[in-house]
């Protein structure tokens, strides 16, 4: 490669095929070029029309842009590699095929990629490599061990909806999540990325949510839209008083409910006797596992022999209310 | 299912109970050194489960033929003992628990008439009595058609008098079985469900009503009967179907022919809900209210297996009220809150279950 100093209107910034990088703020490459200077110069390859496209150093050059700077000095990724030509690809395509390489790996050696950030990676590399060799090969490129299994679900996350991946940008939807979703039609995976805009939820919760609609849909013998759209789900998620987050919340709740009707039922009446037992903070009392063994238990904590007859003699006060032995028969 | 691939260890290409099985089957065997280019085989299509299904693999038994199941902590087992003659079925049920049990699943078929005589005689001399089934690794008669391994069984067990033997089935493959003198040491058992269960969840079983009208051919050739609900699927409208069942049980056979009936709601290993959902994606089988139970097995929530055990029990006992009823993997409170007792001591349920054998086979045991 060689360095160059060349105009920036030269280079179509336009030309998003080598964008591998998400779109941050870059308030501080504003101020950092604007102050010290560009650091590192950008890679660029020779557009076919003439002119330049960027490889690597898209937030580059829109920080030198939005600085009114008219030059840089740029890597320039040559048309052809006369003696090191890849013998599998045309002198054109060994080309892209070094700037699909030098596009990943430049981002991917200065910070780790985000999942998006790899999709892109390896929706590009895929015109030039399988997905065998693009995990065999991913740790100089990715600088990451990827197995093939991992390559192939970013390929499809790279296929599903654009709204996916904006969500998986947010940090609304994880990649296991979106994978889930793959089983869906259109509308479905929709009526889910509706869902996952208005709510908050950590990665379990995301899964538990996406299981949950389709179990529930599957024992009502309804779709899932049919479900999200149903008028208890749509009473929650649109729910202007609340934040995504307590919808989140809300909504699990109102789905477990449904999905586990009797084991819910029996939580909260064993939670309204236990509020009727009155133990207060010096006795706790836990139901067995599921209400599966038959084993229930009960624990306190005493700093002094005093404190250890108090807490003897509440447990035996509870051991007589009828309450208890309603609970535990 | 049909089987389209036949392997067969080299060294059996010339044993006689295998080319029996080999012409009856109809297709070239291709031999193998060892069990690794089956499972390589079957490993390699994209459904190891069908292809399991579909391959058949002649080999010998390089275990023990004579196992004790397995059961698992916590619940009470029946003391079980397996005559391992093979593995896997060609039939197709969502819920098996076959499916996920052998890595990969293949139908085994083991040849060695030999080996198994010769374990069985020691049983057979033992003071001691066992209720031995080859149901459990596979269906007992999903061979009944081409080999005469029912037949040598059923006479093996007439030839002595400690043990019976326990053919559980979904097929309706009985013929062979009318003649043999079977001296009531052998009893045919069925597993029974309701109708929509077999028609969404057991593919290629017989249906309901021709597995009882088989149940009543075997009475009528002096067999002892068993059935199995098992499992117990709980949807709605459940209740009302499996009465109807029960109704027609015992509108085809008679309570004195029935040595057991035991039940057990839908329990699985966490990990088939992924194949379920895989292989059968139109099934809700695995959307059930269940938990995580006390064995790291999906049970349905205790309140629910109470409820339907309550009301199947009560559907049997009105037409059989003396019939020896047992639950398959089950907890103290179930029994007690069902069948008012719990057989919790070691062995207990086994000798339960014994002595209904000893009772309908006239069993001897010296001790």
């Amino acid at each position: 490669m060689q360095t160059k100093q060349i105009l920036i209107s030269e280079i179509d910034v336009n030309d998003y095929t080598y964008k591998i990088s998400s779109d941050i703020d870059i308030t501080g490459f504003l101020l950092s070029i604007k102050n010290i200077g560009l650091v590192n110069p950008p890679i660029v390859k020779k557009h076919d029309n003439g002119g330049y496209i960027i490889v690597s150093g898209f937030r580059r050059i829109k920080a030198m842009l939005l600085n009114n700077i008219k030059k840089t000095y740029a890597e320039i990724i040559p048309d052809h590699f006369p003696e090191e030509s890849d013998q599998r690809f045309s002198v054109s395509n060994t080309c892209n095929y070094t700037a699909a390489l030098i596009a990943v790996t430049e981002n991917a050696f200065q910070r780790p990629l985000t999942t998006m950030e790899q999709v892109r990676g390896v929706l590009l590399l895929k015109n030039f490599m399988d997905k065998n060799k693009i995990a065999e090969d991913s740790m100089s490129i990715f600088n990451l061990k990827m197995n093939t299994s991992f390559v192939e679900k970013l390929y499809i996350i790279g296929t599903m909806p654009e709204k996916i991946h904006s969500l998986m940008e947010e940090g609304d939807l994880s990649m296991t999540a979106a994978l889930r979703l793959e089983k869906y039609d259109f509308e479905t995976v929709n009526s889910f990325i509706n869902l996952f805009s208005k709510i908050k939820l950590g990665l379990n919760k995301q899964l538990e949510i996406i299981t949950n609609i389709h179990e529930i849909a599957a024992l009502k013998r309804i779709t899932p839209i049919a479900l999200l759209e149903s008028r208890g789900i749509r009473d929650i998620i649109e729910n202007n008083k609340c934040d995504r987050q307590r919808k989140g919340s809300l909504l699990r709740a109102f789905l477990l409910k449904l999905r586990y009707p009797r084991m819910k039922e029996a939580e909260e009446k064993f939670k309204l006797n236990l509020k009727q037992l009155k133990l207060g903070n010096e006795l706790n009392l836990l139901a067995p596992v599921n209400f599966e063994a038959m084993d229930y238990n009960f624990s306190f904590k005493f700093k002094n022999f005093d404190e250890l007859e108090k807490r003897i003699a509440k447990l035996k006060e509870v051991a007589c209310n009828p309450i208890l032995k309603k609970m535990i028969s | 299912m049909k089987i389209n691939k036949l392997f067969i260890d080299r060294d059996l290409l010339s044993c006689e109970e295998a080319e029996t099985l080999i012409k009856k089957i109809g297709i070239k065997p291709e031999s193998v050194l060892d069990s690794k280019e089956v499972f390589d085989y079957v490993n390699s299509s994209d459904d190891p489960v069908l292809r399991g299904k579909q391959t058949l693999y002649i080999t010998e038994n390089q275990g023990s033929v004579i196992r004790k199941c397995p059961g698992t902590s916590y619940y009470t087992c029946c003391d079980y003992t397996i005559l391992h003659t093979g593995t896997f079925c060609t039939m197709d049920c969502s819920y098996c628990i076959l499916q996920a049990y052998f890595h990969p699943p293949v139908l085994q078929y083991f040849v060695g008439r030999e080996k198994i005589s010769v374990e069985l005689d020691k049983l057979f001399a033992m003071d001691k009595i066992f209720r031995i089934g080859t149901g459990e690794f596979t269906d007992s008669l999903i061979w009944e058609k081409i080999t005469d391994l029912p037949q040598f069984l059923v006479e093996k067990f007439a030839d002595q008098s400690n043990s019976i033997l326990e053919l559980k089935t979904k097929t309706v493959n009985i013929d062979s079985l009318k003649t043999i003198d079977h001296n009531n040491k052998t009893i045919i058992a069925w597993s029974l469900n309701t109708p929509s269960v077999i028609k969404s969840e057991e593919r290629s079983t017989a249906p309901l009503e021709a597995r009882l009208e088989a149940a009543a051919r075997c009475e009528s050739w002096g067999y002892r009967l068993a059935f199995h609900f098992d499992p117990v699927v709980i949807y709605e409208g459940c209740e009302k179907e499996y009465e109807s069942v029960i109704k027609s049980l015992f509108t085809h056979v008679s309570e004195e022919s029935i040595l057991w009936i035991s039940i057990g709601t839908f329990r699985f290993m966490p990990g088939l809900k992924q194949t379920i959902e895989k292989r059968f994606p139109h099934s809700s089988i695995p959307y059930g209210e269940f938990i995580l139970g006390l064995d790291n097995k999906m049970r349905y929530f205790k309140p629910l297996r109470i409820e339907i055990y309550k009301k199947i029990i009560s559907y049997i006992r009105l037409y059989a009220p003396d019939v020896t009823l047992y639950f398959c993997m089950e907890d103290q409170e179930v029994w007690e809150k069902t069948l008012g007792f719990f057989p919790g001591e070691e062995g207990e349920l086994g000798s339960l279950l014994d002595k209904s054998a000893v009772k309908h086979c006239n069993l001897i045991c010296k001790n």
